[in-house]
């Protein structure tokens, strides 16, 4: 969750005043502000290009021409940074970052109103994809996330990397010039239990797969002003409850399982096993392999509940995180829930309505039942 | 959360360099030590965490414990076994203690504190802020939780005070900032931030005594409470989860600190001086003790730093001397809305700027401090010097005369062609105080007429007055370089008083002037508030209100001017304004006047009516006579421009 103040916090509890601004970058510098009139910001978690955006924007100065407009929205030198926040009581805006991205696809409509743009967009990963352009090879023992800045370099020479630190090494490896950097860097990732994205500021991080927050960050429920319905699907067969983890020639293989007997999907019970195989060139010992599948076991179990809800909109939500739906009707009570795709609207108000966001969650793993931490029996010392 | 990440960290008291790392799997980064041969693993466990504190019981041997969130312990690298040996878990082997008691699912610890000199003794805490005591420790006064909860985040305990006597402190962390007290004689703590949601992450005390020390926020904010000395952030990042442990390697000078995130990502800072700025800069110092040449002169400053840290921030204020010397200026930054001039950058190599707004005559008084790049500020420092740039002589004799005919005002004044100041300008108010008292309404320069050359009769024209509203007038005599400004002249008042409606644009005077508003004119500002009905529970018997969320201010003032054109030479007014492609001024008989320009289609409408005489002669057979609309949009008027 983005940090507000309080005081924003507070606002974005009830009705409030919402702002959104669209800024304009060249060579990641501010240069031109727009205002949005619709759109959304899309985040999706393991997604390759973790977020996405289309809107429809105008110059809110009306001194824009065609022409500007076109050189301002060069797509070979622009990116686009789009804010959504509120307005305080002292009159003083709090934005939260939406994201930066790369243009795919621009409409300019110049009509008596003026300028209209309308804009696609994807977040930085879009500058990654494609070829190596040369061959690379990675030493034996480098660590992974040494790995992945390597490949990268090829595309973004100087690129700025938040990295963890997997704890696992890789190679000899040899990447043909032919191979796509982004899709390599993203296996290595998986292979250390990790995800490669973009944050909503448009830096490049290598983090722990899973759920981003310990505890829920926001919660909704029937009768807070913010949640607007709510839909419940559960999946009880195609979730896999084992996960076989293994690499090119099966000379790492291990297994992980659901073990919990308390667990609808355990693994020795009812419902049987389900297995998800999980491939993985990079695999270079068991720990790893056994990390990785551990993250994917924990994929797998949340696939077994998916909410969709609508609510307003909250632009600090960010996918992976934990938020709590309470609609005891739909089967919900405080259910603790990882979100896995978000749709944050930049147009705020549509008609007499305004407009909501959508978020998809999957069931949390933090407790079997769904819930974010069970109520315990008092210790006794 | 569901997969592993940095739990805990502990630093060696006797060498800070050698360190180690906790992760939730049981993975133990070690820096400076012997490797971990043997423990526990939980890589293939996907309820993360499994293990969240460490306990080094030899920093040789690297041999220790680890508290799993069950309240197992567990060995590594030959530590003495402790409890007894248990494997209720069919995955793990561990050791149950005496007054921890083990369960066998759900997260239920989350922290430890051990005797540094007695083996096998400690506290051990659950996620409610239960403290179990084990080994022979003390057990605290404070029985049973103290969150309803899971929201405990950190436990730090002192067993004995710098003499060796027992003596029992501690604190626990909350999750929202909270430092809360256990053992007679903790000194209560003021906590140095609170937030509404889970953000505290670690807590290190470095003076039992007086209570002080740092706690660690997700975003990585370090923040110093009692008496410790405050501290920087490197790294800090709002709304991003960077953070997990903070050690003080070294609470003494220089103070140093280590942090680790959940990546296990490692930053390591020393606490250094705040920089030395001087106001005015080097000699020759800017602004000189006295000024004449200039009302912009150079605001310079100096920057100087022991640990040669680079300039970060900049704040500079000026302020008249009459206002400094009669307020409380410890802090200037307080009367920010007050000053004069008010500036910050972040270039590192600026070291002074000309002034952004003319200073008027009278003693001046400059601050400025900075933030070096390790965050520390500088004192502010502080200038006194006196403006005293000679002034033109004031214009004279200004008069103001309307034109009915045209509705305009004529203005005429008259001034010296020799001295300073080669410009001048006419100025105008609309607010009725302006007469008693000039120097506290604002003053607008007059649009074409603001920058007219000083002849011995200087002549100028407002062609946007109100009508029917009395305007007042003024002159100043100017001039850019040096950039200096008379006294204003004496007042003239003047007023249009036939009022009707008037169209007129502002490229060019000669277009436009009175015309036929067919109907009143309406004016519409679209509110732009969303409203939704969520969701209730079901058996909610209560009124229900809806959630409103605006989209800012109304938008734009839009209206549409439908005007009754009655012969040839009307339309040709009407076709010039709309050909002209320029910002428009609608002046009404209410005295308004609106900037704006007209947007949309532009219909035109023949009324069918008898040709007038001379249209008959020109072989007409009808009246020239339409009716006609222009969509207008209000524009922000030219002297509220930014």
């Amino acid at each position: 969750m983005w940090g507000w103040s309080p005081e924003a916090w507070d606002l974005l509890l009830g009705g409030h005043t919402a702002i959104t601004r669209v800024d304009v970058w060249h060579s990641g510098k501010h240069v031109y502000t727009l205002a949005a009139t619709g759109g959304a910001v899309q985040a999706e978690a393991g997604s390759p290009v973790s977020r996405s955006l289309s809107g429809s924007l105008i110059d809110p100065t009306g001194q824009l021409s065609r022409g500007d407009a076109g050189d301002l929205l060069n797509a070979y030198e622009c990116e686009i940074a789009p804010y959504r926040g509120v307005r305080l009581a002292d009159g003083r805006d709090e934005l939260c970052p939406l994201g930066v991205f790369g243009l795919t696809g621009k409409t300019i409509t110049d009509s008596p109103d003026g300028l209209t743009i309308s804009l696609t967009g994807q977040d930085r990963a879009m500058g990654y994809q494609g070829d190596l352009g040369r061959s690379v090879a990675i030493s034996a023992g480098t660590p992974t996330e040494v790995a992945i800045r390597q490949l990268l370099t090829t595309r973004r020479p100087g690129l700025s990397m938040v990295t963890l630190k997997t704890g696992f090494t890789c190679g000899p490896l040899y990447f043909g010039s032919d191979m796509d950097a982004w899709g390599e860097a993203q296996k290595l990732a998986q292979s250390a239990g990790a995800k490669l994205f973009h944050d909503r500021s448009g830096q490049l991080v290598l983090a722990l797969a899973g759920a981003l927050s310990d505890r829920p960050v926001a919660r909704y429920a029937e009768g807070d002003g913010l949640l607007l319905d709510v839909d419940r699907k559960e999946d009880s067969d195609t979730i896999c409850n084992v996960v076989v983890a293994e690499n090119a020639d099966q000379s790492i293989q291990v297994e992980v399982a659901d073990m919990d007997p308390t667990s609808p999907t355990y693994s020795k019970g009812q419902y049987g096993r389900r297995v998800y195989t999980l491939k993985n060139p990079y695999f270079s010992s068991v720990r790893q392999a056994q990390q990785a599948a551990a993250t994917r076991l924990a994929y797998e179990l949340g696939r077994s509940e998916t909410v969709r809800f609508t609510a307003a909109p909250n632009p600090g939500l960010d996918v992976d995180e934990v938020v709590t739906v309470h609609r005891p009707r739909a089967g919900l009570v405080d259910r603790g829930l990882v979100v896995a795709s978000l749709d944050i609207p930049l147009n705020i108000v549509e008609g007499d309505a305004w407009v909501p966001m959508q978020v998809g969650c999957r069931q949390s793993r933090l407790a079997q039942d769904g819930r974010v931490l069970d109520e315990p029996p008092e210790l006794a010392a | 959360m569901a997969v592993a990440q940095v739990m805990d960290s502990r630093v060696n008291p006797s060498n800070p360099k050698q360190r180690v790392v906790l992760w939730s799997n049981a993975r133990i980064d070690v820096y400076g030590g012997p490797p971990i041969t043997d423990g526990p693993e939980f890589y293939d466990r996907p309820d993360q965490p499994v293990v969240v504190a460490i306990r080094i019981a030899n920093w040789t041997t690297m041999a220790g414990y680890l508290l799993d969130k069950h309240g197992g312990f567990h060995l590594f690298n030959g530590a003495p076994a402790v409890g007894v040996k248990s494997n209720v878990r069919d995955t793990d082997t561990h050791y149950v203690v005496t007054g921890v008691p083990y369960l066998p699912s759900g997260l239920w610890y989350w922290d430890w504190a051990w005797d540094p000199d007695v083996p096998g003794r400690g506290i051990a805490m659950d996620v409610f802020g239960n403290l179990h005591p084990f080994g022979g420790a003390t057990a605290p006064p404070r029985v049973g939780r103290r969150w309803a909860s899971p929201l405990a985040r950190k436990l730090a305990v002192r067993w004995r005070d710098s003499n060796g006597n027992a003596s029992m402190r501690a604190y626990t962390l909350g999750y929202d900032g909270s430092i809360n007290r256990d053992y007679a004689g903790t000194v209560a703590v003021t906590s140095p931030w609170r937030w509404n949601s889970d953000m505290a992450v670690d807590l290190v005390v470095t003076d039992w005594d007086t209570g002080s020390g740092y706690m660690l926020d997700r975003n990585g904010g370090t923040w110093a409470f009692g008496q410790a000395t405050g501290t920087y952030s490197p790294g800090y990042k709002l709304g991003a989860d960077v953070a997990r442990t903070l050690e003080v390697l070294s609470p003494a000078n220089p103070l140093s600190f280590w942090r680790v995130g959940p990546g296990g990502q490692e930053t390591e800072w020393t606490w250094s001086t705040p920089p030395t700025v001087i106001a005015g800069g080097a000699d020759p110092q800017s602004p000189a003790a006295e000024v004449k040449g200039t009302t912009r002169p150079v605001l310079a400053w100096s920057y100087s730093d022991l640990q040669s840290d680079s300039q970060a921030l900049v704040e500079l204020l000026v302020f008249n001397e009459t206002f400094a010397a009669s307020s409380n200026m410890t802090d200037p930054a307080k009367h920010r809305k007050s000053a004069l001039v008010d500036f910050t950058t972040i270039d590192p190599m600026l070291r002074g700027i000309a002034s952004p707004v003319d200073l008027a005559n009278g003693g001046k008084r400059m601050y400025v401090r900075a933030q070096d790049s390790a965050g520390q500020w500088s004192p502010w420092s502080t200038r006194l010097w006196t403006q005293n740039v000679p002034k033109p002589a004031a214009p004279t004799a200004l008069t103001a005369v309307a034109d009915e005919a045209t509705a305009t005002v004529s203005l005429t004044a008259t001034a010296s062609v020799a001295g300073t100041g080669n410009l001048l300008r006419f100025e105008w108010s609309d607010d009725p105080l302006a007469v008693d008292d000039p120097d506290e309404v604002t003053w607008y320069p007059v649009r074409t007429a603001d920058a007219l050359p000083v002849a011995a009769t200087v002549i100028g024209v407002d062609r946007d007055a109100r009508l029917g509203v009395p305007r007042t007038y003024r002159a100043v005599r100017y001039s850019l370089d040096p950039r200096t400004a008379s006294n204003p002249s004496p007042l003239a008042t003047a007023v249009i008083s036939r009022r009707c409606y008037r169209l007129t644009a502002l490229t060019d005077p000669a277009l436009g002037g009175e015309i036929r508003a067919a109907e009143s004119l309406d004016w519409t500002r679209a509110l732009r508030v969303g409203v939704q009905d969520t969701l209730y529970p079901p058996d909610h018997t209560g009124v229900q209100y809806p959630t409103a969320i605006s989209s800012g201010a109304p938008s734009s003032r839009r209206g549409t001017l439908t005007i009754t054109v009655q012969n040839r030479a009307q339309w040709e007014i009407i076709k010039a304004l709309g050909e002209a492609d320029s910002v428009l001024l609608l002046r009404d008989p209410f005295g308004e006047a609106i900037y704006c320009r007209a947007v949309g289609d532009w219909p035109q409408r023949l009324l069918e009516a008898q040709p007038l005489l001379e249209e008959v002669a020109e072989g007409l057979p009808i009246r020239h006579m339409h009716s006609t609309s222009l969509p207008l949009v209000e524009l922000r008027p030219p002297h509220l421009a930014a």
